[in-house]
């Protein structure tokens, strides 16, 4: 896979998703679409599972980095790793399902996307609840894990939108994988 | 690196990469203090794509600026503001008159205002907190006020970066309580003090004081849709900006004369394109 590719296109969507974040919200508020979840879905469709694995970390990081956590008492801290992790773990997810699914239909990202964006929030809300427990920072698992929830059902949407975009696309990633080399544009 | 043979394998440094992120995962904050440096890199790098969607999606949203929709109406706002803070000075001033005698007088706080643009956080979904792009080297310093529409408070800076500065809501669950004065929203009645805390769920709400007026001693009482603007002697700068509305009135269970409110704000964190910074002008309270 080209790291370039990721890169860029990591960029763009990270950005799109901070920036359109704000206009996409329902339900109060509280319940916003990812545009990094249906990426990362789609790269853990097509990449290599060490780059999948990788990709999928490295964005979650990013959203690490990019969350302010307000703590009790004042003041704002980055936890990085609990997003990562759940970025990673949803990769394997995709990656145990890819073997089953039709590569070349939107509606693959579509589902996927919830199904991996669910493993995705209850794992980063469980590593925040764990260190709530000696290290309170003030997070209420239940509904975060709850608006979550609602967000990555309604990250399907945005997963129809982009697959067109990202499988045009596809040559500039070189995906390099035996199962897709004959939709990733390479002979 | 290589991808077979040798000590650095992409699978080790995975291992490695996944292995840092559990650490970090599970270590205190207080041991997290170097992820402010990195996260800046972070939000410096996202911030030209973000900008971009963030100045689509305002347009798209009608977010909130740092001016009323209206001049006139916010003109009329703004001085509505001043004179509450007028009153709350001259509260102040006969106080200050006791520590004159004294020989201990503070100056007059002034503020300074930066106009900044938020940028869009993923925390700002839930925690509602705001990132403005103005930070240390334009002046900004923890303890200003960010305000919308000349006179709606939304919070106060919590942690100044070089180049971008965080704002913690009034109603941030980790927001600590303040001292509002609640007027009616028409019409020139005597304020009642209330001490308002976050309650977690985008409101405040707390007690307030015992208040009587006229020669009967009428009890004043506090309504739903009265207006609650700041009176914290810690903010004394930013005095009569707007909080938000009483949203409910109850009697406090523990002091039946005293009433209980809770106060909404009327701006949405979460839909705010820019904002107004009010920093105290410390080089001009002391001229």
């Amino acid at each position: 896979m080209s790291i370039g590719a990721f890169v860029i296109a990591l960029w763009i969507v990270l950005g799109l998703d901070e920036g359109l974040s704000g206009l996409m919200r329902v339900g109060g508020g509280d319940v916003a679409p990812s545009l990094v979840l249906p990426f990362v879905v789609f790269i853990a469709l097509y990449a290599p599972a060490r780059a999948a694995t990788g990709a999928a970390l490295a964005a979650g990081l990013l959203i690490d980095l990019l969350t302010l956590r307000a703590l009790p008492g004042g003041g704002t801290a980055e936890i990085p790793g609990p997003n990562a992790l759940g970025m990673a773990l949803a990769a394997q997810v995709v990656l145990a399902a890819r073997g089953l699914v039709f590569l070349n239909s939107p509606v693959t990202l579509v589902v996927l996307t919830p199904v991996a964006g669910i493993v995705w929030q209850v794992a980063a809300t469980s590593l925040l609840a764990v260190r709530g427990l000696y290290d309170p920072i003030g997070f209420r698992a239940a509904g975060v894990l709850g608006s979550g929830a609602l967000s990555v059902l309604y990250s399907a949407g945005p997963a129809l939108v982009l697959w067109f975009p990202l499988r045009w696309a596809m040559p500039v990633f070189r995906f390099d994988s035996p199962h897709v080399a004959r939709w990733s544009g390479r002979r | 690196m290589s991808a077979r043979g040798g000590f650095i394998t992409s699978g080790r440094v995975l291992a490695a990469a996944i292995a840092a992120c559990l650490v970090c995962a599970v270590l205190p904050v207080r041991l997290l203090g170097w992820t402010g440096a990195v996260s800046g890199v972070a939000v410096r790098l996202v911030a030209p794509v973000s900008d971009l969607g963030k100045w689509i999606g305002d347009r798209a949203a009608r977010a909130e600026t740092e001016e009323h929709p209206d001049p006139e109406i916010g003109r009329l706002q703004e001085l509505e503001s001043l004179v509450r803070a007028q009153e709350m000075r001259i509260s102040e001033l006969r106080a200050m008159l006791d520590a004159l005698e004294q020989g201990d007088i503070l100056p007059e706080a002034r503020v300074r205002q930066l106009v900044g643009r938020v940028f869009s956080t993923s925390a700002s979904r839930a925690e509602r907190t705001l990132l403005v792009r103005r930070g240390a080297k334009d002046g900004v310093a923890e303890g200003a006020a960010a305000v919308v529409r000349g006179r709606h408070m939304l919070g106060v800076v919590s942690d100044v970066n070089e180049s971008f500065c965080v704002v913690t809501p009034l109603v941030a669950r980790n927001a600590g309580p303040i001292e509002v004065i609640v007027h009616p929203a028409e019409g020139d009645g005597p304020g009642v003090p209330f001490v308002v805390s976050p309650t977690g769920d985008g409101t405040r709400r707390g007690p307030g004081q015992f208040r009587t007026e006229g020669a009967e001693q009428r009890p004043v009482e506090v309504r739903v849709g009265d207006e609650a603007s700041l009176s914290d002697p810690a903010m004394a700068p930013h005095w009569g900006l707007l909080v938000g509305d009483v949203v409910e009135v109850e009697r406090d269970p523990e002091s039946p004369l005293r009433q209980l409110v809770t106060i909404r704000p009327r701006i949405d964190t979460r839909n705010v394109a820019r904002v107004v910074l009010r920093v105290p002008d410390d080089d001009r309270a002391s001229e």
